[in-house]
């Protein structure tokens, strides 16, 4: 008993200082950026920083609130219905899901865990999980009010997720077929597993199948992706701007208007900035002067399909094995992507 | 006695904070400083959402959830934009990301190609009248108009407003750039364009102050990034005034 006590204490005094502290700074927070000037750069960020938030705050809570109509009205069983049993067709009618269930990209890991759990094909459950993030309704309206001046940045970004998707699940498909992949799901560990994986699970079935009786759940779970997303779309937004003041410009342009590394650097920065796919356009955006179109299309498919927030969560329910073949070959495939862009006549029409 | 969880209550604030720091800069009208007036209705169903869901949280706060022990350390992140919005509410954004540049001169007007928007009769139009004055709807436009027609428009009279910018990387030392910020979706994307103007006490003035400049259009060459030889106008200036900074900073690309 005595020791619980002690930590609530602790919790209460750390609070308080967390709170003080910062009451202190907003006090002094002209007087510090005063001091600051001299370093141009910081209030550029600082607007720069803001300015995403704002910009891409009502597409993430829009994700949000659909994700959560997803989770509390839909179950599992209602999605799978819609999936036929030809492996083509399969995959083709699996990548276009998104736009009936447009699920937030945190919310595919334990949608396709329970699609596994019923049976579902793993090739497809793979497939849904890569493009549900790209092909559906908010991410491509939020595409389109970021790139609204380059249409042909938004049409790519649709059809090399579509076709990206496809070709992954057909990959993942023939590895099963060769046995390369098997036995890749996780036994059901209850002691592991991420707070954020089981605060998305909701009890099937429960409970009155009234609307209204929903709604309180329906904006609990709004708030919780709104946690979880926001999280990472914040530290994003923020290492994004800091990256865009603080890499040299002739650096940033040079390595930018490479064909070939500017699609590994743009990869490697989907996969670490763990951006929430309605709010990753505006990202992006800010790199468009210096950046290849093609290495941009790989930042719009390539963090959708598979980042560090996403990684950790497949942790959670897959082997490690299958997750790094998975990785590899997504990344492959938009790389490949990319490179088609950048390298015919394409990349100079954006 | 009902346990009040601590966490359900900074939660909430953080989400009441949020609605009512982006309610405030609509209201204020600081929101033209951010972000493109189409994106405001995107603004206003931010608000909403937000209002809605810290409403529930509100209600959540009285119910003991021990599961909520793991928000503490999030809170910080969703703390630093509030942070530094509030640090940002006295910039001037237009010269914070003006100071944080630096090109050559002339050479930074890029007018971006995919945009170009213009016809044959809005050049007649534009040179049948008597003063050029540019005003945030037609800016755009004309600034295309007058790159690709240089020396059509020379002897022309124009009078337009802009913030003061010269920078290290000016070789030439009576020239300024009358300049203002495009903005497509947010400031993140704004782009620095103007126009170079003539004036030779130049280095007596003050940069980033805002000011009215009427003078006559003439023409400038450099040499670009190919070899090649590019014709810009140029505003050779009679009279400059300062202004106050106008509420739309920034010319919104439409």
């Amino acid at each position: 008993m005595k020791k619980i006590k002690e930590r609530k204490t602790v919790d209460y005094i750390f609070s308080a200082l967390v709170m003080v502290s910062f009451f202190m700074l907003f006090l002094f927070i002209d007087d510090i950026l005063g001091a600051l000037t001299p370093f141009t750069f910081i209030n550029a960020f600082i607007v720069t920083f803001v300015s995403i938030i704002l910009e891409a705050l009502p597409f993430l809570l829009v994700g949000c609130i659909v994700s959560a109509i997803l989770e509390v009205y839909i179950s599992d069983s209602a999605i799978a219905r819609f999936i036929p049993q030809n492996k083509f067709i399969g995959v083709i009618v699996t990548s276009l899901l998104g736009l009936l269930f447009p699920v937030c990209e945190c919310a595919t890991v334990p949608i396709v865990r329970r699609l596994r759990k019923k049976g579902v094909p793993l090739y497809i459950a793979i497939t849904f999980m890569v493009a549900v993030p790209i092909i559906n309704p908010t991410v491509i309206l939020s595409t389109s009010y970021a790139f609204w001046d380059r249409p042909l940045i938004i049409f790519l970004r649709v059809a090399c997720g579509f076709i990206g998707a496809i070709t992954i699940g057909l990959l993942i498909s023939f590895l099963e077929s060769k046995k390369i992949v098997k036995n890749v799901m996780l036994h059901e560990n209850k002691k592991a597993g991420l707070i954020n994986a089981q605060t998305h699970e909701h009890e099937e079935g429960k409970g009155k199948k009234n609307i209204l009786n929903r709604l309180p759940g329906l904006f609990h779970h709004a708030g919780l992706d709104f946690y979880e997303t926001g999280r990472y779309f914040i530290l994003g937004a923020f290492l994004a701007s800091l990256l865009h003041y603080i890499i040299p410009k002739d650096i940033l342009l040079s390595l930018g208007q490479n064909k070939f590394i500017s699609l590994i650097i743009m990869g490697i920065f989907a996969f670490a900035l763990s951006v929430c796919s309605e709010a990753d356009a505006f990202i992006a955006r800010k790199f468009v002067s210096q950046f290849t179109s093609g290495s941009l299309v790989v930042f719009l498919i390539l963090g959708p399909m598979i980042d560090i927030k996403n990684t950790l969560m497949l942790a959670s329910a897959f082997k490690a094995r299958f997750i790094i073949i998975l990785g590899i070959i997504i990344f492959i495939v938009c790389v490949v992507l990319g490179s088609i862009i950048n390298f015919t006549p394409m990349g100079d029409m954006v | 006695m009902k346990k009040i969880s601590i966490p359900d209550i900074q939660w909430f604030l953080i989400l009441l904070c949020y609605a009512c720091s982006i309610l405030f800069l609509i209201l204020s009208n600081k929101l033209y400083d951010f972000l493109h007036p189409r994106m405001f209705i995107f603004a206003i169903i931010a608000v909403i959402i937000l209002f809605i869901i810290s409403g529930y949280q509100c209600l959540k706060i009285f119910k003991s959830d021990i599961k909520n022990r793991s928000f503490q350390k999030g809170f910080l992140i969703f703390i630093i934009p509030l942070f530094l919005g509030f640090a940002a509410r006295n910039i001037d954004t237009s010269s914070a990301l003006a100071q944080a540049q630096g090109n050559g001169d002339g050479q930074i007007v890029e007018l971006d190609a995919v945009s170009k928007k213009y016809t044959d009769v809005d050049i007649k139009e534009l040179l049948k009248r008597p003063v050029i004055k540019v005003d945030d709807k037609e800016y755009y436009k004309i600034q295309f108009i007058l790159y690709e027609n240089a020396e059509l428009f020379s002897g022309k009279e124009i009078d337009i407003i802009g913030f003061l910018y010269r920078d290290d990387d000016f070789t030439q030392p009576d020239i300024f750039l009358l300049a203002r910020y495009i903005m497509w979706c947010c400031a993140a994307d704004a782009v620095l364009s103007g126009y170079v103007c003539d004036y030779p006490d130049t280095d007596k003035l003050h940069m980033d102050t805002w000011v009215r400049v009427s003078g006559t259009l003439g023409i400038s060459s450099y040499v670009d990034n190919n070899g090649k030889n590019v014709t810009i106008p140029k505003i050779i200036v009679k009279k400059i005034t300062a202004i106050d900074p106008p509420a739309k900073k920034y010319i919104f690309a439409r």
